[in-house]
């Protein structure tokens, strides 16, 4: 954490310019336009009505629709917040301005004032206090959207936050978590005061406020760009790993430029040119699909990720059948099946539920559900592809074999919540890696990591003896394919520069 | 001052205003009078452009007000609404300063001005710097007035300027506003749908219905001589009431029969109401009162008897 905590300011800097970048827009836009469809009133339902629409949209996937249109980085982040903030700020001028009492825009055409003297004499001050309400919303709703920000590499508290749930790191989630919220309460009680300061007051805050928001927007440092000839985009889980990021500059000596950014728009970035490093997973469809090229771990930094079933032990009691059933995948999905597997998912769009069925065909494993009982199992699986399919397979060997029932909490984002799932008894399978429960989970120290030079069978059994005294969770046997990290770059790119493994990487980023 | 002629104003296919023609005289007082609906308020804003007409020509001052620019227009029309319309977060200082400031008086004029007008309308000095909600209806009116006669424009607009309030305060503020020195040599078009307010403040009275001008003319003329039924029957409900407070002693003077008997009868001025002098008996106390012809000087005691009789008999003078 200690090199961390000096990232905290920078994160909170970049997190308020982020906030107040794209409220000034919003402002700058939302308030001319709220002003104008009180004058077109025929605009005005389509217009509140579009506004309306962006609102309902899902930030992560506001901010993926970006990605095509305006690449990674600040810029697309800004885009989505400000389309964010725009409802609330043209809504409540819309109605701050026909809400004013009309006998006396009666009174004040009628002693002679021109439309624009009436609208920065009477509307505006009379509807301030209103507009000033959208600002206050648009601020607090930035504030929390903008953690989302570091999806796409545009920096902020959610690097934090997103870090520290991948790593199982509760501290670094309340590092991004409580600025976050300090700074929504913080800005929302700041705005309050402000809305009721008295009428004659809030035509100095009028002019006060756009001040204040160039001022909180220049926080945010645009990122220098060009200062390595490369730019890696990570994921959270990966920057914080010591077999990720720091690993690969402890190990390799590797220094890139990077940002932070989900995985689910990383592969396309890559694809895009917006990136040209990213880490990934061996086994992933899209490696296929980007036309990506993994690096060989010459160095061997990334540990074994064996998949297997972890299933909770009192389940395995209480239905001894499971464990059979569960382990008929094993040993039956190497690499490249799984990658084709993946494939089919990522690439072609077919449903997960599809391509497991079909594989367990032809692998002559598929049985047509029996009949149910009382009893069901819950499969969780994190939200990447490969976990959509092998959760998929679980449910059918399960219905297929037992007459439990199967539900499933499929797409919990990431290693700690899926985790912390199975050990409330939430869900009671799900597939988990050895690596990662040696790694994240059980977070075993470096001596003995060490000690087991990569092999993947001291692997399993330590960390299946582990889980078993510690957890109550099994380990099952290994399904066959090896996913582990893999640093991955554009195919043509790394033909051109010959770039094979990550020693070829750093030495071709350390010349000159 | 005003001439309208011809003038119709249409909303779709309703027609608001159906061919009006009438003069406002320079310092004429002139009061549109009519239930809601017949066109009066509409009328009015076709004066300053609040609203545009649809046909027909309005001039002020000899000059068609289409040519002028419809806010330097009103900018030299003071305009009084029944929702006095002050601006809520200006002082009423600032509210009444408005249209000198958009005329670009200086400062020291502008200060000048207010204080004059304050006195005039009776406001004293330490509500400048409150907001218009810290006033009471009255006195919110009267700033209304005091900011329509900022600029000192020679044309007034009022629109239901007492509508507002209560029953007392505008019986008293109607009485006060016919009284004002400021007010004298405007030129006022009033709308009401008071009659009594309409009697009070009119020289004369345009009675609209359904977008026309039914009659026009003087309280006693409208209420002695009605055009037709509408008219009659308009009045019809307080016609009593409203005679005796527009027939004054002089008028009926020829009428009054003389008791000579009575010394302890009063003297009261031949300019007063009929209204005004049996308010003054029963005041006093008294049954006889003491009047003078201003013409020939003569001097008769008259009682209630005789004022009445006088009443009826200039009535069926007039129907004669």
């Amino acid at each position: 954490m200690s090199n961390q905590s000096g990232k905290i300011l920078d994160q909170l800097l970049q997190h308020i310019g982020l906030t107040f970048i794209s409220l000034l827009i919003a402002v700058v836009i939302g308030v001319p336009l709220g002003i104008f469809i009180t004058r077109k009133r025929k605009v005005a339902a389509i217009v509140l009505g579009f506004t309306g629409v962006l609102q309902t949209i899902p930030s992560i996937a506001l901010l993926g629709f970006m990605i095509p249109l305006l690449g990674i980085g600040p810029v697309p982040a800004i885009v989505a917040l400000f389309l964010y903030a725009l409802l609330p700020i043209v809504r409540n001028t819309f109605t701050g301005i026909t809400n004013v009492d009309q006998a006396v825009i009666e009174s004040a055409r009628g002693m002679g004032m021109t439309k624009n003297q009436i609208l920065t004499k009477v509307e505006l001050p009379l509807s301030m206090p209103v507009i000033l309400a959208g600002i206050r919303t648009a601020t607090v709703i930035n504030v929390g959207v903008a953690t989302l920000a570091s999806y796409i590499g545009a920096g902020g508290l959610g690097e934090f936050i997103f870090g520290g749930i991948a790593l199982n790191n509760t501290n670094m989630i309340l590092a991004g978590a409580i600025p976050a919220a300090l700074l929504a309460i913080f800005f929302d009680f700041i705005l309050s005061h402000v809305q009721k300061l008295n009428l004659k007051k809030v035509r100095t805050a009028f002019w006060m406020l756009p001040l204040c928001l160039v001022l909180l927007s220049s926080f945010y440092i645009l990122p220098e760009f060009y200062r390595s000839k490369m730019l890696a985009g990570f994921t959270p889980e990966f920057m914080g790993r010591k077999d990720g990021y720091p690993g690969l500059k402890k190990v390799y000596n590797l220094n890139i430029r990077t940002v932070v950014i989900s995985d689910a728009v990383m592969y396309k970035a890559a694809f895009e040119k917006k990136l040209d490093v990213i880490d990934g997973y061996s086994t992933d469809g899209r490696l296929k699909a980007f036309h990506l090229q993994v690096l060989e771990d010459d160095k061997h930094l990334f540990p074994p990720y064996y998949a297997a079933p972890l299933v909770r032990k009192e389940v395995l009691k209480k239905y001894p059948e499971l464990e059979n059933v569960l382990n008929q995948l094993a040993g039956k999905i190497n690499d490249s099946v799984m990658t084709e597997l993946n494939y089919h998912v990522d690439y072609l769009k077919q449903s997960p539920q599809k391509v497991a069925k079909d594989f367990l065909m032809e692998q002559g494993l598929y049985k047509s559900p029996l009949s149910e009982g009382e009893d069901y199992v819950t499969i969780g699986s994190k939200i990447f592809g490969e976990q959509y399919i092998l959760a998929e397979m679980y449910s059918m060997l399960i219905k297929g074999n037992t007459h439990l029932q199967v539900t499933t909490k499929t797409g919990l984002g990431g290693t700690k919540i899926c985790f912390d799932a199975i050990a409330n008894k939430q869900i009671d399978i799900y597939p988990e890696y050895t690596g990662t429960g040696l790694l994240v989970i059980l977070q075993t120290p470096d001596s003995i990591v060490a000690s087991f030079h990569g092999d993947k069978e001291k692997i399993y059994d330590y960390v299946k003896n582990k889980f078993d005294s510690k957890y109550n969770v099994r380990w099952l046997k290994p399904i066959g394919f090896n996913n582990t990290y893999a640093l991955m770059m554009r195919k043509k790119e790394a033909v051109r520069l010959k770039i094979t493994s990550i020693s070829d990487l750093k030495n071709y980023l350390s010349k000159k | 001052m005003i001439t309208l002629r011809n003038v119709v104003k249409k909303f779709g296919t309703t027609v608001a205003v159906d061919g009006v023609s009438f003069e406002v005289k320079k310092g004429e007082n002139v009061v549109l009078l009519g239930t809601s609906g017949c066109g009066k308020t509409t009328t009015l804003r076709l004066i300053n452009r609040l609203t545009e007409i649809s046909s027909g020509e309005i001039l002020v001052d000899g000059k068609n007000i289409k040519e002028i620019p419809p806010e330097e227009l009103r900018r030299n029309i003071g305009y009084v609404m029944q929702h006095n319309g002050l601006f809520p977060h200006y002082t009423i200082e600032e509210n009444i300063a408005i249209v000198p400031r958009l005329l670009k008086w200086p400062e020291e004029k502008i200060r000048n001005r207010i204080f004059e007008l304050l006195e005039q309308i009776n406001l004293p000095g330490d509500v400048l710097k409150l907001y218009p909600q810290q006033l009471s209806g009255g006195q919110q009116q009267r700033v209304g007035l005091a900011r329509a006669l900022a600029a000192d424009p020679p044309l007034l607009l009022m629109d239901e300027p007492f509508g507002a309030l209560d029953a007392i305060t505008r019986n008293n503020i109607t009485k006060e506003f016919s009284r004002l020195e400021v007010l004298k040599n405007k030129t006022i078009v009033l709308v009401t749908h008071d009659i009594r307010e309409a009697f009070e403040l009119g020289d004369r009275i345009l009675l609209m219905n359904k977008g026309k001008i039914v009659q026009q003319g003087t309280s006693i003329e409208l209420l002695f001589h009605p055009q037709n039924d509408f008219v009659s029957d308009f009045f019809s409900s307080q016609k009593m009431q409203l005679e005796l407070h527009s027939v004054y002693l002089k008028d009926i003077f020829n009428h009054l029969e003389n008791t000579n008997s009575h010394d302890n009868a009063t003297f009261i001025d031949e300019n007063k109401t009929l209204w005004e002098a049996i308010e003054f008996l029963q005041l006093q106390n008294k049954n006889w009162l003491q009047v003078k012809d201003p013409v020939s000087g003569e001097i008769k005691n008259v009682g209630y008897n005789s004022l009445f009789n006088g009443l009826e008999a200039l009535k069926q003078q007039a129907h004669e």
